[in-house]
């Protein structure tokens, strides 16, 4: 994919040190970095060579591709032409490294910046674009949105450049974002912009780009400016099919409603109390009531239509009294049987002048799976001991029940995946915007 | 069409939700009933409950 640094076929001479810096572009290069003594300076067609500033700041590591060296970006072979070390001027701990890229084929120029591991390559365009009142630029595909703002100051340059890059401190350069891509102008005196237009680049892009180990790539820290969120490429079908997928379960789960719920049984029955037998211990003391299960209750026989869920259906007229019913449906054919248990209690008053209540006259219960045919439900009503008043109950039976915990959990399973993804990129655009002075996610006291 | 054939980058999701989709309308057809059950009875050797027995059923006494 890549060649290793070829010798460059021009060189100058280093104003400062003398030493040799070697160049590719004998047509456009007029401004050179001095690896060996940090001196950046202009040699221009006529005159003697004007030395321009001393870097101080000199990076402790070897840049991550080194002048030279060629590599494959988009089809296109590029060879690394220059170098360049810059910071925000209002805040130095901001800085980056930027490569100048020279397509082989037409000599047209490009930069590869990194930043806390996050690339983005960088093509200038003649294109002007319009920037909105609220920082926004609108192209037909999508909207940019401001990002940063600032001055570069720069650190280090080394290598060839066809312009003075020491003249880009008095640029402000606004970014403006769509992730993956960005657009970046550089603004000088309020009159003339230049536009650029780039794109994130994952590292691994890059390292097999330019032939390098992942490894030997700046570690990646943070989210980056341009940098996509987690599945960008298809959230927005899946988001979509997400949606109608769970609006199709609660469409069926309504049908199904419809279809179903068919009552085949519905009748009110007396619980009569039995006398309570009073209990004494060995010594002749009364012992502790325990509830007093009542006579059985037999339903007649009803039908059920079709193989499916059962709801059975409770209400017990009870008033400061509680009943339990546990209840057992018998398939009058096989002996099958199914069992379920309802409990009804309700409590009611008065207390200092304000009424209450608690609890519920009724209940019911969804039993599963139960196969067609002629069935009845017997009844072991249960109640306080002492108790003395009969109580009444109503007991009513749909067929073709539906579960609604079917449709809970379908939903849940279906919009598992979806939910985490948007929490994830929810996480990953608030991390994002982290690093910006314009977020959006900053509250208007901070 | 191009949303439809754009589904292609989903289609492992797409087969998941279609298989979760049948799945809920299959047990909403035969009345199965996904999370838990309300039938108390447990099927002896037959595959059918046992006759009711009273003793021991209540689970419920009030305060």
């Amino acid at each position: 994919m890549s060649a290793p640094p070829s010798m460059a076929p021009a060189a100058v001479k280093c104003p400062d040190c003398g030493h040799e810096v070697r160049y590719y572009d004998a047509v456009h290069s007029a401004f050179f970095g001095c690896r060996k003594c940090n001196t950046f300076f202009e040699y221009p067609e006529t005159g003697a060579p004007k030395k321009l500033r001393k870097f101080k700041d000199v990076p402790r590591q070897k840049p991550t591709l080194a002048l030279g060296s060629t590599g494959q970006l988009e089809g296109n072979t590029y060879r690394v032409t220059g170098y360049m070390w810059r910071c925000e001027v209002k805040n130095a701990s901001y800085r980056w490294e930027e490569f100048q890229l020279r397509e082989e084929a037409t000599g047209a120029y490009r930069q590869l910046a990194v930043f806390q591991g996050h690339w983005l390559l960088i093509t200038p365009t003649e294109e002007q674009y319009r920037v909105s009142m609220g920082g926004v630029v609108e192209v037909p595909e999508t909207d940019f949105r401001l990002y940063n703002r600032y001055s570069p100051h720069i650190l280090y340059a080394a290598g060839e450049f066809d312009w003075n890059v020491l003249a880009d401190e008095s640029l402000t350069i606004s970014e403006y974002i769509s992730p993956p891509l960005m657009l970046v102008r550089e603004r000088q005196n309020k009159k003339h912009n230049h536009w650029f237009k780039a794109r994130h680049l994952e590292p691994q892009e890059v390292a097999a780009a330019f032939g390098l180990p992942p490894e030997q790539l700046p570690y990646r820290t943070g989210v980056g400016a341009a940098q996509p969120a987690p599945g960008q490429r298809y959230w927005t079908q899946l988001s979509t099919f997400a949606l109608l997928m769970a609006l199709l379960v609660v469409l069926t789960h309504l049908y199904l409603m419809l279809w179903g719920n068919e009552p085949v049984f519905n009748r009110e029955f007396v619980s009569e109390p039995t006398p309570v037998q009073s209990v004494t211990d060995s010594l002749g003391n009364p012992l502790l009531a325990t509830p007093a299960e009542r006579t059985v209750l037999v339903s007649p026989s009803f039908t059920v239509p079709g193989t499916g869920a059962l709801t059975v259906k409770l209400w017990a007229d009870v008033n400061n009294n509680w009943v339990e019913l546990p209840f057992s449906l018998v398939n009058e054919q096989t002996g099958q049987q199914f069992a379920a248990t309802g409990s009804m209690e309700y409590y009611a008053g008065v207390e200092e002048g304000e009424s209450w209540s608690e609890g519920t006259r009724d209940t019911e219960k969804l039993l599963s799976s139960v196969p067609a045919g002629p069935y009845h439900l017997n009844f072991y009503p249960i109640t306080e001991p002492t108790s003395p008043a009969p109580i009444q109950f109503r007991a009513t039976v749909e067929a073709r029940a539906t579960a609604g915990s079917n449709a809970a959990l379908a939903l849940v399973v279906l919009l598992l995946y979806p939910g985490i993804l948007y929490a994830r990129r929810a996480f990953h655009e608030s991390s994002r915007w982290e690093n910006s002075d314009f977020s959006p996610y900053a509250s208007s006291d901070s | 069409m191009d949303w439809l054939r754009s589904l292609w980058k989903i289609r492992f999701y797409a087969l998941f939700a279609a298989l979760t989709y049948g799945g809920f309308v299959w047990a909403g057809l035969s009345g199965l009933r996904l999370l838990g059950d309300d039938n108390e009875q447990e099927p002896n050797l037959n595959g059918t409950g046992g006759s009711h027995g009273s003793g021991g059923r209540a689970t419920y006494f009030h305060k």
